[in-house]
């Protein structure tokens, strides 16, 4: 099962989280292992499994960048691990490494964040995905640079 | 037939459906047993009608055992062999007991050989570990709720502090089975004060509980949703709380009286304890106490220097107030603690406590105008200065009506009969402490965040270093420090049986996973041949399997015939059942096998019917456990078919009233 599939939702950038709070609830009132106290031992043992995929899915979409990184390793695209299946481009090291050097702002920083989103939503929406994959790996290191 | 009950609350059909299930505070200074029933919770009291049990333990030289107000009042009296505040020890190693207890009265067993690195202490001519003071304390509100209940209790949900690390969390279970108890679930104290505080009535937000109990101190940041109980964050210290207070008050007396602090007898510190103890109560309704030292502490304050100098060989000897006794006159000597005085003394333990309170706002990403309201669990928060503290920190006045003594086992007997009657709540922890393996260099490589939700589970990919290299050493601390040695040494697992290979050939996956109890399991895959590994367990803190199954024995020798009997049965019920609804389960859903898993389950049932004739509870029991293990995949599997049906907005009552409907017609 798919994190997204584990809350019935389709694939997709843009989420509601509220939703998505919502189903999260909802899926672990059915797989907590507290409602399993009394059963089987494969039950409980199943049980405690599922509750532990929902937390993995929840903690993995309840955030741009893990849903993002997510949504690309569908895709088959690995990045945000020590193995990643792309390379960051030219362009973006050039642009990382301006902001490094040259400090802007946190309120920038974070317009900077909020214009990534919206590209990322843009390009998954029209199956973009290596473009997007820059752009995941983009807002990667605004998020390092924010904090 | 439907193996898969997907409940609604209070429909849960259960096995031993008359079973009652308590809930235990076990504190650090008093423990207090409730129970649920028919949306009714209230604690048990004594024959003396106290709710709360000192959680106090005396063991006589002959054999005798006594729990709470007389063992209390015998250590008041300086009697030896009495040991208080035990959950200051659970979990711990014998190197900690120095920095925990400080000036402590115990007499504490030097680590041996076959040490498993727990601490032990003497008392009554035994060596007894803090698991099985524990134990003591357990059976004792065991007893007291039978007697008041009048049936046996077996099951119980026991509270631990939330910033517990895993080896007193699993100090705290070894003490329950010792004790006869069956653990159900383990709930972090201020969870479950939150669950009894009836905020779930509430307007819905984020709810600080700050819980400030004899021994330890909890921050936990809750956010309470319809019925959810999520943990944002949690911190705190298991080595703070009113103890510390009147270990603070009992230094100062000693000043005052013109002792160092190292001259005390261990016998007096008792009686000094207890003067502190009654001065910091009485301060939170005076201004100003008077405390009326015995005439048998050495008043060297008070004293004429005549005494001593009409004795000038006589200085006190090294064993303090106790041996040698001063000629002196029979008035005792008052001394007076003002409430000024009293809060700058306990200051810095205060400040503290706020310390915690801003990295768990930190951790949880929020502010204090998130906050809707703060809670006050524990007795150390009727102290003024904590009172104020608090609500000088959060900005508003704390919540406090319900009894801060009490709130923590009523909550646990809430969740006791959630558990096994069905509830509509629901409680998100999270481990409250980070979890890592020692890496090269002594480093801590972290697996598991502190905060991160559970249950959870993390794999981590480990590979051979020589060839042919058949075992693996793993060695998980717990803690936020950059160096091993900077945090709690958990346990070391060994995985044997690695298939020989080249070096770093080998894929062997190992699975980390934390439990809604918060304890850890690990489990090992070697890839390439797909072979479950076999891991060993070392805890650093624990009880040997040995030393246990030797403390069960004992403690059985002394149980009755008829309770052996009954353990018994169950376990072949349970096992029974287990094979029964898989029976079903395969009638239902038997296209969801894999080939080769019907075979496997098949004999695992064979193996266990066989076992089930033995008197081996644990065997039977191990067996059942194991049919579990093999028939999981398949369980997993059912379970996804059930979500795709209940997530596409079929009602759940239609689901429950089809099975219904194919187990009346199997009738």
């Amino acid at each position: 099962m798919s994190h997204f599939s584990i809350f019935a939702l389709q694939p997709a950038f843009s989420l509601d989280l509220t939703a998505l709070e919502a189903a999260y609830f909802k899926a672990q009132r059915q797989f907590h292992p507290d409602r399993f106290v009394g059963k089987p031992p494969a039950e409980k043992l199943a049980a405690l499994q599922k509750s532990m995929d929902i937390n993995e899915a929840y903690e993995t979409l309840k955030n741009p960048l893990g849903r993002s990184r997510y949504l690309l390793s569908l895709q088959g695209i690995i990045v945000g691990t020590q193995n990643d299946s792309v390379k960051p481009s030219p362009e973006l090291l050039a642009d990382i490494m301006e902001l490094r050097e040259n400090p802007i702002p946190a309120n920038d920083i974070a317009k900077l964040i909020e214009k990534s989103y919206m590209q990322i939503a843009d390009y998954y929406e029209n199956s973009k995905f290596n473009d997007m994959a820059q752009e995941v790996l983009r807002l990667g290191y605004l998020i390092k640079i924010r904090n | 037939m439907n193996l898969l009950q997907i409940h609604e609350p209070n429909q849960t059909p259960l096995p031993h459906s008359d079973v009652v299930a308590v809930g235990i505070d076990l504190g650090t200074t008093h423990s207090v047993v409730a129970v649920a029933n028919d949306g009714n919770v209230e604690v048990i009291h004594n024959i003396h009608g106290h709710a709360l049990v000192p959680s106090v333990v005396y063991y006589g030289d002959d054999g005798k055992v006594e729990v709470g107000y007389s063992a209390k009042a015998r250590g008041e009296r300086g009697e030896k062999n009495v040991i208080s505040s035990i959950k200051r020890l659970m979990g711990r190693g014998v190197a900690d007991v120095k920095t925990i207890l400080g000036n402590s009265q115990y007499d504490v067993v030097a680590g041996g050989e076959n040490n498993s690195g727990m601490v032990k202490l003497r008392a009554g001519g035994r060596e007894l570990t803090p698991v099985e003071i524990s134990a003591d304390i357990l059976k004792h509100l065991k007893n007291m709720a039978q007697k008041a209940l009048g049936k046996e209790v077996t099951k119980a949900v026991i509270t631990v502090p939330a910033y517990f690390d895993d080896a007193a969390r699993a100090a705290t279970k070894d003490a329950a089975k010792l004790a006869g108890l069956e653990v159900l679930r383990l709930v972090n104290e201020p969870t479950a004060a939150a669950l009894a505080y009836g905020l779930d009535g509430a307007a819905q937000g984020v709810y600080s509980i700050y819980d400030l109990g004899g021994g330890t101190f909890d921050i936990s940041l809750l956010k309470l949703e319809q019925g959810v109980f999520q943990v944002l964050a949690t911190g705190g210290d298991t080595a703070l709380g009113g103890d510390d207070f009147d270990q603070a008050i009992a230094a100062w007396l000693l000043t005052e009286m013109g002792y160092g602090d190292t001259e005390i007898a261990s016998e007096k510190l008792g009686e000094l304890i207890a003067l502190a103890r009654e001065a910091k109560h009485g301060l939170t309704e005076k201004e100003e106490v008077e405390i009326k030292m015995p005439h048998n502490f050495g008043m060297r304050h008070c004293e004429e220097d005549e005494v001593r100098q009409s004795n000038p060989e006589k200085s006190l000897p090294a064993n303090g107030l106790l041996a040698s006794a001063l000629p002196r006159n029979d008035e005792s000597c008052d001394l007076q603690l003002t409430r000024t005085d009293f809060e700058l003394l306990i200051s810095p333990y205060v400040q503290k406590t706020i310390e915690v309170c801003e990295q768990a706002l930190a951790d949880a990403k929020l502010t204090i105008s998130d906050i809707k309201g703060v809670v006050m669990v524990g007795g150390s928060t009727r102290v003024p200065l904590v009172i104020q503290s608090v609500a000088e920190f959060f900005g508003k006045a704390p919540l406090n009506d319900a009894n801060p003594d009490e709130v923590v086992a009523l909550g646990a007997a809430l969740q006791a009969q959630g558990l096994t009657h069905g509830s509509d709540n629901l409680l998100l922890d999270v481990i409250p402490l980070s979890l890592g393996l020692e890496t090269m260099g002594g480093l801590t490589e972290k697996l598991i965040y502190r905060n991160t939700p559970i249950p959870v589970s993390v794999a981590q990919e480990f590979t051979t270093y020589n060839d042919g290299q058949t075992a693996i050493k793993i060695h998980v601390v717990q803690g936020e420090r950059e160096m091993v040695e900077h945090n709690r040494s958990l346990a070391t697992f060994t995985l044997t049986d690695i298939p020989p290979l080249p070096a770093g050939i080998a894929r062997i996956e190992v699975r980390f996973a934390v439990d809604a109890d918060g304890m850890l399991t690990v489990s090992a895959m070697e890839k390439i041949t797909e072979k479950e590994q076999i891991v060993n367990v070392k805890p650093s803190y624990g009880i040997s399997a040995e030393d246990m199954e030797k403390m069960l024995r004992e403690s059985m020798e002394h149980a009755k015939d008829d309770i052996m009997e009954r353990l018994l049965a169950e376990v072949r019920v349970d096992a029974n059942r287990a094979i029964v609804e898989l029976d079903s389960a395969i009638k239902q859903d038997g296209d969801l096998l894999e080939e080769g898993e019907w075979r496997r389950i098949e004999r695992q049932v064979a193996v266990l019917r066989n076992v089930m004739e033995n008197d081996d509870r644990d065997y039977i029991d191990a067996e059942t456990q194991e049919l579990g293990r093999v028939a999981q995949a398949f369980a997993e599997r059912r379970m996804d078919r059930a979500i795709a049906g209940v997530l596409k907005g079929v009602k759940v009552e239609e689901v429950l009233a089809d099975a219904i409907v194919a187990d009346t017609d199997k009738k």
